[in-house]
C-alpha cells in the first residue's frame, strides 16, 4: 500500500467533539513517555487537565505492533512506535487548542516531545496544524449525552450533592428559614445554574 | 454495569480486510442514520469508531522505512465497567450490530461465539498508559444530574420574582413535594 495519508480535518462542531491524534515516536519515546506516565501515576496533578472544565475524557496509548490474527492479515512491524492520543471535550477546537497552550504548556511539551516532527509549544498555528495534520477523523460516535457540555455536567453533580439537603430543608424547616437556606445555595451554587 | 465503577476507557485495534475499507467506512456511516447499537448499554458514556492507516509525513519527521500497508478499525469507549464486562454487554445486548461492524475486520469470530469473541477483542486490546476522567459518574447519573441542574435553574429564575415568604411553598411544588415530607 502506498503511503496513506491521514484525512484533513474540519475541526469538529463545539459541543462532544474528539480528537484521535497518532504520531511517530523518536527511538527515545518510549522509554521517556512510560517515565512521564509513571510520574503522572504518582503525581496526577501532573496531567494538568483538573483546570480545564472542557474535557470530558482522555487517554494516552503507546502502540509498538499489532497483534497478528492469521490470514489474510499482512504481518506489519513497524519501524516506529506510536503515540496514539484521544481526547474527548467540549469546546471549539481552536480556543482549546489555544488555552492548553497557555494553561499547560510544559505538560504538553513532556508528552509529545518525543514524537516526531512535534512543533513546540510556542505557536498556537503550528501546533493547530500538527494536529490537524496527524489526526483521524471519526466514523462513528455515539454519545450518551450529546448535548451536554463538560461545565454542565460538573454543575449538574454539584447541584446533585446539594438537592437532597435542600430537599429535606423544605420538608423540615418554615418559610423564612428555608429562604435563608435556600439564599446560602444560590450563593454557592449560582453559577453551576 | 458494574455498580461504583468509574468511568473506564476501552480500546480494541482490528485489522480491516483488505478491500473492505470502503465499505466499512460507509456501513459506519449508515449507522449514524440509525438507533445506536451502544444506546442499549446503560454503562455507556461514548463510544467512537475510527478508521487509520499510515500516519502523513509531515515536516521534522523521518522517512517511513515500513509504512503500515492495511487499515485497522480503532474503536473506543468509556463505560462504567471493567472493558472485559463491557465487551460481554456488548456483544450479549448488541450483538449482531456489532458483527455488521467487525465482520469486516481479519478473522473476527462472530459474536455467537463467547470464547472466541473474547479472546479476539482481548488479543486486540490496546491499553491505555495514561487516563483522564473529569468525573467518576454513571451515565445514569450524569443524565439524573442535568435533569435536576435544568429544574433548579428555571425554579431559581422564578424564585427571582418572588418575595423571600414565597419560595418555601415555591420550591415544594416545583419539585413535587409536601411539607412535613410526606
Amino acid at each position: 500500500m502506498t503511503e496513506e495519508v491521514a484525512p484533513t480535518i474540519t475541526f469538529p462542531r463545539p459541543t462532544n467533539a474528539a480528537i484521535t491524534m497518532i504520531t511517530p515516536l523518536e527511538w527515545w519515546g518510549v522509554p521517556w513517555l512510560r517515565m512521564q506516565f509513571q510520574a503522572t501515576r504518582l503525581f496526577p496533578y501532573l496531567k494538568g487537565l483538573e483546570q480545564f472544565r472542557s474535557v470530558y475524557f482522555s487517554r494516552w496509548s503507546i502502540v509498538t505492533g499489532f497483534h497478528h490474527n492469521g490470514p489474510p492479515q499482512i504481518k506489519e512491524r513497524p519501524r516506529t512506535p506510536y503515540l496514539v492520543w484521544e481526547v474527548l471535550y467540549s469546546a471549539e477546537t481552536g480556543p482549546y487548542i489555544e488555552s492548553f497552550l497557555t494553561g499547560i504548556r510544559g505538560h504538553i511539551k513532556r508528552l509529545w516531545d518525543s514524537s516526531q516532527g512535534f512543533p513546540g509549544v510556542d505557536s498556537v498555528t503550528d501546533m493547530s496544524r500538527y494536529i490537524a495534520d496527524l489526526s483521524w477523523a471519526d466514523s462513528y460516535d455515539y454519545w450518551a449525552y450529546r448535548d451536554a457540555s463538560v461545565r454542565m455536567i460538573l454543575s449538574g453533580l454539584e447541584v446533585s450533592k446539594e438537592h437532597a439537603f435542600l430537599t429535606s430543608a423544605a420538608q423540615s424547616c418554615g418559610p423564612e428559614e428555608f429562604a435563608t437556606i435556600y439564599t446560602g445555595f444560590l450563593r454557592r451554587r449560582g453559577g453551576d445554574l | 454495569m458494574t455498580a461504583g465503577w468509574p468511568p473506564t476507557p476501552v480500546a480494541v485495534l482490528t485489522p480491516v480486510l483488505p478491500g473492505r475499507e470502503v465499505d466499512l467506512v460507509g456501513h459506519l456511516g449508515d449507522m449514524r442514520e440509525e438507533p445506536s447499537p451502544f444506546a442499549a448499554l446503560e454503562s455507556t458514556h461514548v463510544a467512537r469508531l475510527v478508521v487509520i492507516g499510515q500516519v502523513r509525513t509531515i515536516a521534522g519527521m523521518k522517512k517511513v522505512k515500513r509504512p503500515l500497508r492495511m487499515r485497522y478499525l480503532l474503536f473506543t469507549a468509556v463505560a462504567n465497567s471493567p472493558a472485559d464486562v463491557f465487551l460481554e454487554e456488548l456483544r450479549s445486548t448488541s450483538g449482531p450490530a456489532v458483527d455488521e461492524v467487525w465482520n469486516h475486520c481479519v478473522r473476527y469470530p462472530g459474536h455467537r461465539d463467547e470464547t472466541r469473541f473474547h479472546e479476539y477483542m482481548r488479543q486486540n486490546s490496546v491499553d491505555a498508559q495514561q487516563t483522564f476522567r473529569a468525573y467518576d459518574a454513571t451515565v445514569s447519573e450524569v443524565r439524573t444530574a442535568l435533569a435536576l441542574r435544568r429544574r433548579h435553574l428555571s425554579f431559581a429564575r422564578k424564585a427571582q420574582a418572588l418575595p423571600s415568604s414565597e419560595i418555601h411553598e415555591a420550591f415544594l411544588k416545583h419539585f413535587g413535594l409536601s411539607a412535613g415530607g410526606d
